[in-house]
């Protein structure tokens, strides 16, 4: 993983001519925020802990949904490679919900099967939500294995990646072997909610 | 309430407390039964979401949270000892007391939810209750006051809100007002509430490696001997992606629990069973500090 040359920072114009000037309004009314009070002081982009490893960060996020450059937002890494810690939102003078707009960009991506752009984090995320599927809690040893399976296709580094560690992690006792489970009737509850785009790929 | 107890509410552990991290369960053990706390796991409870649920849909931790606040009974608060799972509970009561139509579609799915009851972090319970024994001049038994450690406050990102779920009052000092209440010292550092990396850790190791990096140097530079947290991944990101040059540093990453057991008298040399856990030894600042009885 190495840093990213920011994509705004070019002396390309931007080209407007497929913009969707309602994609600003939209991501306001589901993320409960109002998009054009930003002032793109890029507080968000200062206090963003994943910053260096973003093409746009989350101040490029935000202008490119003022603008209405929705192809360009969905496909983006920025938005699978912010962790949803809310450095943005708690620094923003503006108390825009970055983070907000952030899950509802991703939640948007998939919907409209736009490619990913960082497959290893959505694989990540979608073998969280199929543990949770299986026991209604999250089962980290079982998540480790099923992302390494859903991630063969990223080469030998990812298939290696922290095998000695987390055999050194189970040894230890300090991850447990078995899952925490909730029972049937409990489980069919939870599966009415964990459901989405992402299952269906 | 039985007179026994001082406090009872319902227990959310949460995913990673619930399937690993004994070294911060035992010690909790100890700690809600010196404290007179009683703490009832909710049967049945679900994963809040984490930070997958809220990634790819937006309605994960709102259907998530409703089912567990469907679980609960009426006006008895709720104690979550997982900031993040926090966060997903107050999106999800957010969410379910400001939606009406939301509330009812959940309700038909789960029955009655109970999204009015009081939430809260298990460090301003801690707070709580410490400044109520403090203000009645009450004494634990022994209450043995950690001096001589100096530690930084990490809360992690958890501890971070967008504008709707900030509490109105919120105070971002809890944690450290605990640790000096029981006799610790407190550092000023840089990165409080910086992000560890949370889930990127197990995605790419190498991004973890530099965020982890700068905190604990960061810590070490600002003189503190040992970081404290309340969130259990935190606690493991920090001890288990950091580089090799700031392991040398020696570090240890306790967790407030375990804190809070010593100095509600437990003996630290007697606790093998929390310490043999840790990927960073912990037993050489404990010895410095003087908590160690050889």
């Amino acid at each position: 993983m190495y840093p990213e040359t920011k994509k705004l920072s070019t002396r390309q114009p931007v080209n407007m001519d497929q913009s969707d000037l309602g994609f600003a309004k939209k991501i306001g009314e589901v993320a409960g925020t109002d998009l054009n009070a930003c002032l793109t002081c890029m507080s968000c982009s200062g206090g963003c802990p994943m910053y260096t490893y973003m093409d746009y960060g989350p101040h490029g996020i935000m202008r490119l949904s003022v603008l209405g450059l929705k192809k360009e937002a969905l496909s983006s890494s920025t938005i699978w490679r912010c962790v949803g810690c809310h450095s943005c939102a708690a620094v923003c003078p503006m108390a825009i919900d970055i983070a907000g707009v952030m899950d509802y960009l991703r939640g948007e991506c998939l919907h409209e099967k736009v490619k990913p752009g960082d497959r290893p984090i959505l694989e990540f995320h979608r073998a969280f939500l199929w543990s949770v599927r299986r026991h209604g809690r999250c089962h980290k040893v079982e998540l480790m294995g099923h992302h390494k399976l859903l991630t063969l296709g990223s080469g030998p580094k990812a298939w290696f990646q922290d095998a000695y560690l987390g055999i050194r992690m189970i040894l230890k006792g300090k991850l447990h072997l078995m899952p925490s489970r909730i029972m049937a009737r409990g489980l069919s509850q939870v599966r009415k909610t964990v459901v989405g785009d992402w299952l269906h790929m | 309430m039985s007179e026994d107890y001082v406090y009872e509410a319902f227990y959310y552990p949460g995913c990673t407390m619930a399937t690993g991290v004994d070294e911060s369960n035992r010690p909790m053990q100890i700690v809600l039964r010196k404290l007179k706390l009683k703490l009832n796991e909710i049967d049945e409870w679900n994963c809040c979401g984490s930070s997958s649920g809220h990634a790819v849909n937006h309605e994960i931790p709102v259907g998530m949270g409703a089912r567990n606040f469907s679980l609960i009974e009426k006006g008895v608060p709720v104690v979550i000892p997982c900031p993040s799972c926090y966060r997903n509970w107050a999106t999800a009561k957010h969410h379910l007391m400001t939606e009406p139509e939301t509330k009812q579609k959940y309700e038909k799915l789960y029955g009655q939810i109970h999204s009015d009851n009081e939430i809260l972090n298990i460090y301003d319970l801690y707070h709580k209750v410490l400044t109520e024994a403090k203000a009645k001049g009450h004494v634990y038994e022994g209450e043995t006051p950690l001096k001589g450690l100096k530690i930084a406050v990490y809360y992690g990102c958890g501890a971070m809100y967008p504008k709707v779920l900030r509490p109105t009052d919120q105070r971002r000092d809890t944690v450290e007002k605990v640790v000096r209440h029981i006799g610790a010292e407190t550092v000023m550092w840089p990165w409080p509430n910086r992000c560890c990396s949370a889930f990127v850790s197990a995605v790419y190791p190498e991004i973890a490696e530099e965020l982890v990096t700068q905190i604990v140097v960061g810590a070490f530079e600002s003189g503190a001997e040992a970081i404290v947290t309340t969130c259990a991944m935190c606690q493991m990101n920090l001890e288990m992606r950091i580089v090799s040059s700031g392991l040398q540093l020696g570090l240890p990453v306790f967790h407030l629990n375990q804190l809070m057991a010593l100095y509600l008298g437990e003996k630290a040399e007697e606790h093998n069973d929390w310490w043999k856990y840790h990927l960073v030894d912990p037993v050489p600042v404990l010895k410095k500090a003087g908590l160690w009885a050889a």
